[in-house]
C-alpha cells in the first residue's frame, strides 16, 4: 500500500473549522515524512467564494503501521515552538473513477497544550494522478 | 484561436442604472481568484486534449479550443446541488464547483466545455470520465441515465447494459464501465402481462 505522493484534499475540525488540505508524503519502510499545508477559504460571503488562502505550512515526520486496508500515522507537525503530536487513522481505498485513492479517516491531536486551532476531527484525501 | 486561452469573456452585471434605464456601472459577476482558477483549468484542459486519447474527433477538439476564449463565464449560484451549468456558449460556475480540489474543478469545466461546444450529457460524462479517470471525474448520478436513454451523444454511443462507451468510429473510451451501467434499464418490448 503505497502512501507516497501528493494528497488533497479536505478537513473538518471538532472546533469548527473547515479546510482544504494538502501533504506530500513520502513513504520509506515504516517511516513517513513529507510537509502538510492548511488552506481558509479567504471570503465566503454569501455565494461570493473568492479563494483559498494558505493558512500553515509545516514539515512533518512520523511512523506508518497498516493491517489490511486501515492504516495508522503518527507525526509531529513542527508547528510554532514545538512539535504537535498528530495520529490519523484512516482506511486507504480505491476511488475510481474520480482519483486513483482516497484516504478516509479521523484525526486526533494528541498535544492539547499547543494552541494550533485543530482539536481533532475528519478527513479526506484524494491521490490524483 | 488560443490555447490556452490568452483573455477570456467574464458576464457583468449592471450595479447601477441611469435615468433613462441604461446601465452606467457593472461589476464582473467572477472575481479575481476564480478568474485566476479558471485560467488554470484551461491551461490543463488544453494539455489534456492533447494528451487525452481522443482518436479523430478533430471537430470536437478543435471546439474546445476555440471554447476557452468563446465562451462566456458567469460566476454564481444555481438550484440544488447543481455545481455548474451551460446554456449556449455561457457557463456558470457555483462557488461548490470553486470550492472543489484543482483536479475537480478542471473536470467540471471540461465537462462545461463539452457541453458548449454541443455535447449531450453522455458526450460530457463520457468524455469527463475518460479523460479524467483518476484525475477529478466523477460517475455518471441517477438523474444523468434519464439523458443518456433519451438525447444519446452526438460523439458517442453507449450500452446501458455493460456501460460500455465508445466514440462513433469504434474508439473505446477509458470509462469506469461498471458506473455506466443503466439502473434502471427500459423494460423490453412484447406489451403487458395480459
Amino acid at each position: 500500500m503505497n502512501l507516497s505522493g501528493n494528497w488533497e484534499g479536505k478537513l473538518l475540525d471538532t472546533s469548527g473549522s473547515a479546510a482544504r488540505v494538502t501533504t506530500s508524503l513520502k513513504l520509506l519502510k515504516n517511516r513517513v515524512t513529507g510537509d502538510f499545508s492548511v488552506y481558509f477559504e479567504s471570503a465566503r460571503d454569501g455565494c461570493d467564494f473568492t479563494g483559498w488562502k494558505l493558512a500553515q505550512t509545516a514539515p512533518m515526520s512520523g511512523t506508518y503501521t497498516a493491517r489490511g486496508d486501515k492504516l495508522r500515522l503518527k507525526y509531529k507537525l513542527e508547528i510554532g515552538s514545538k512539535p504537535v503530536d498528530v495520529v490519523f487513522q484512516a482506511r486507504i481505498i480505491n476511488a475510481d473513477p474520480h482519483a486513483r485513492r482516497a484516504l478516509v479517516g479521523s484525526y486526533t491531536v494528541t498535544d492539547k497544550e499547543q494552541e494550533i486551532g485543530f482539536e481533532g476531527g475528519v478527513c479526506l484525501l484524494w491521490l490524483y494522478r | 484561436m488560443s490555447c490556452p486561452a490568452q483573455t477570456i469573456r467574464i458576464r457583468t452585471r449592471c450595479v447601477e442604472t441611469a435615468w433613462h434605464g441604461g446601465c452606467v456601472s457593472s461589476v464582473r459577476t467572477c472575481s479575481q481568484a476564480q478568474i485566476d482558477a479558471i485560467f488554470v483549468a484551461l491551461d490543463g484542459i488544453c494539455a489534456k486534449i492533447d494528451s487525452c486519447d481522443l482518436r479523430g474527433l478533430n471537430d470536437l477538439k478543435d471546439c474546445l479550443r476555440n471554447t476557452s476564449e468563446n465562451v462566456v463565464w458567469k460566476c454564481g449560484t444555481l438550484g440544488d446541488s447543481i455545481v455548474a451549468q451551460t446554456s449556449g456558449n455561457e457557463i456558470t460556475l457555483t462557488p461548490s464547483a470553486f470550492g472543489s480540489t484543482t483536479s475537480r474543478f478542471e473536470a467540471i469545466v471540461f465537462h462545461e466545455m463539452v457541453h458548449a461546444c454541443g455535447g449531450t450529457e453522455l458526450d460530457s460524462e463520457a468524455f469527463e470520465n475518460h479523460c479524467y479517470r483518476g484525475a477529478g471525474a466523477t460517475a455518471p448520478t441517477s438523474d444523468d441515465f434519464p439523458k443518456f436513454r433519451d438525447d444519446g451523444g452526438r460523439w458517442v454511443n453507449w450500452n446501458g447494459s455493460t456501460g460500455s462507451v465508445t466514440t462513433k468510429d469504434g474508439q473505446t473510451l477509458n470509462v469506469n464501465t461498471a458506473a455506466f451501467v443503466d439502473p434502471s434499464p427500459p423494460s423490453g418490448g412484447g406489451g403487458g402481462w395480459f
